[in-house]
């Protein structure tokens, strides 16, 4: 590739959002959108800059994003961990032992089916209003792609390799440790990640019911006071959040192991 | 260094036997019907044995490897190691496949470590790990991970790996099928080299007669469907064997005739264990 076409293929990318946002800002600042609906991209920078460096009291917002990602990025993390904590050994025992699949895999998928915004009013009535119930519902809609891929990656293994293990004489424990988990390790991570971007939506889900602080509850108080600007500057904010959380989560499970940094 | 490998120790499984099978089936029931698969095997192998189980794909000379390993039983009769009935797998017997078994997330060296973990520990592993990444000629590959190497590499570690934990058995499934002319030739060398610095026992399942001639101290020959041992076979040339000596055609000849006049060799009652050894005495 010569020096022109990678200059190209490096801009390529950013020629649709540099043009949504050139859109964006004549049609905001002529006022063929109405602020009401759709705030300038200036007003949503100003927001977003007050929000997150801001003073408290010096605007409405002002300041309050530590806060707020603080509480929403703990109920993310206790949520995602609960979830890991019961899908992926579940999902690495059923995958090797048929009768426990059999136990267990008509259940899960039964309860997959029920859609998880419909458990809401039941989290509701069990756990109220708060940090429960938005835990509750993260960790019930990551559970399943945690569980559903370590369960495919620990069915799918090649028996030669647990074969191989036997003969050289390693026992089930050391070699579910040492085999097992390694060999469905691209299966794992992509089930951590595919609960942990599920997680982020049910956290906004869980903190809309009213809840004090969160990212989400800002967004849902925003809502309510008719500030367009600080639902996108939320919205925005989750965005990188949870983008940030996968890039850490990857770099986390690589740098603690091998079988992770080799095989993804 | 051996002095002797074409010494014939035992046939019919008196004391010297390390491994011994007596009128081993095997049969799957398929579709509701029996699939006989292995009948009335009985082989037997002495310490420091070479030797090579020949056989057309599906006679089951695979599955006889699996039953000798623990990784599957028989339907009837017995394959028995040092005395004891083979239940389950274990380090006693080790296995190189067919094909790649190796953990893709370990390198060549951690690979080779494998089976020594919790068993020897550093510094002496270590020693050992490069002392048999030396005798498979690896040792400028150590870091590299299964999938940056070649087939025949592939096949070199998965030797090492195993030779490291010192089985008195070395079960191998066609190992070198899948690689090139002069790969195999090579890999056969090494084998033969490695055996006879180690003193193991091998069970060599190929398909490929020249393979068997050049390695083997006893062949078994097996026919198809049901799988039967068909003939055994001592081969006396002196090693190294080379295809093109007259006693070594001599005896290629010998087996393809036997692939194709089947019936000339054996009773009908399928009780062949007791007929006297056939004995090739190289042409000479």
């Amino acid at each position: 590739m010569n020096r022109s076409a990678a200059l190209t293929g490096s801009l390529l990318p950013w020629i649709i959002p540099a043009l949504a946002v050139i859109l964006w800002t004549v049609l905001t600042k002529t006022g063929i959108i109405p602020g009401y609906l759709l705030p300038a991209p200036t007003e949503i920078i100003r927001t977003g800059y007050f929000y997150i460096f801001g003073e408290p009291g010096q605007a409405p917002y002002a300041g309050r994003f530590v806060g707020d990602a603080l509480a929403s990025v703990s109920r993310v993390f206790l949520g995602f961990f609960l979830a890991t904590l019961a899908g992926f050994p579940l999902g690495i025992i059923s995958g090797r032992v048929s009768p426990v699949h059999s136990l267990f895999n008509t259940v899960i998928n039964s309860l997959r089916a029920v859609p998880g915004i419909t458990w809401l009013p039941l989290a509701l009535v069990w756990f109220g209003i708060g940090m429960k119930t938005t835990v509750f519902l993260v960790a019930l809609a990551a559970f399943f792609p945690i569980y559903l891929n370590t369960l495919s990656g620990a069915r799918g293994i090649n028996p030669q390799l647990l074969r191989a293990g036997a003969m050289m004489g390693v026992g089930r424990l050391r070699g579910s440790f040492s085999i097992l988990i390694p060999s469905c390790m691209p299966h794992i991570i992509t089930g951590l990640r595919l609960g942990l971007g599920i997680s982020w939506a049910y956290l906004v889900l869980g903190e809309l019911t009213g809840v004090p602080d969160g990212l989400g509850a800002v967004i849902m108080d925003a809502r309510m006071l008719g500030r367009v600007d600080m639902i996108i500057v939320g919205m925005i904010l989750i965005a990188i959040v949870g983008r940030t959380s996968d890039v850490l989560l990857v770099a986390a499970l690589k740098g603690s192991l091998r079988s992770a940094r080799r095989m993804a | 260094m051996k002095t002797d490998h074409t010494a014939w120790y035992n046939a019919n499984g008196q004391a010297g036997a390390l491994l011994e099978v007596s009128h081993l089936s095997k049969s799957y029931d398929m579709n509701g019907s029996q699939q006989v698969i292995l009948e009335n095997i009985s082989l037997c192998a002495a310490p420091s044995e070479m030797v090579c189980i020949v056989g057309r794909s599906g006679c089951g000379k695979t599955t006889l490897l699996n039953i000798l390993a623990g990784f599957d039983t028989p339907s009837s009769g017995s394959a028995v190691m040092n005395g004891e009935l083979i239940r389950r797998p274990g380090p006693d017997r080790c296995v190189v496949f067919q094909e790649d078994t190796l953990f893709p997330w370990l390198t060549v060296q951690e690979n080779i470590a494998f089976g020594l973990k919790g068993i020897l520990k550093n510094p002496y592993r270590k020693r050992e790990v490069d002392r048999f990444l030396e005798l498979v000629g690896l040792e400028n590959f150590r870091y590299y991970l299964p999938g940056e190497i070649s087939g025949g590499m592939k096949q070199r570690v998965a030797l090492a790996r195993v030779l490291i934990i010192r089985p008195q058995v070395l079960l191998m499934d066609e190992p070198f099928a899948s690689l090139d002319y002069h790969t195999r030739r090579q890999m056969q060398d090494l084998l033969i080299s490695l055996w006879e610095d180690l003193g193991h026992t091998v069970i060599f399942v190929t398909h490929d007669i020249d393979e068997a001639i050049t390695l083997a101290d006893e062949i078994v020959i097996m026919e198809t469907a049901p799988g039967r041992i068909r003939e055994k076979l001592t081969v006396p040339l002196a090693r190294p064997r080379k295809a093109e000596q007259s006693d070594y055609i001599f005896f290629r000849k010998k087996i393809l005739g036997m692939y194709e006049n089947p019936g000339n060799v054996r009773g009908s009652d399928g009780n062949r264990q007791d007929e006297p050894r056939t004995q090739f005495n190289g042409g000479r």
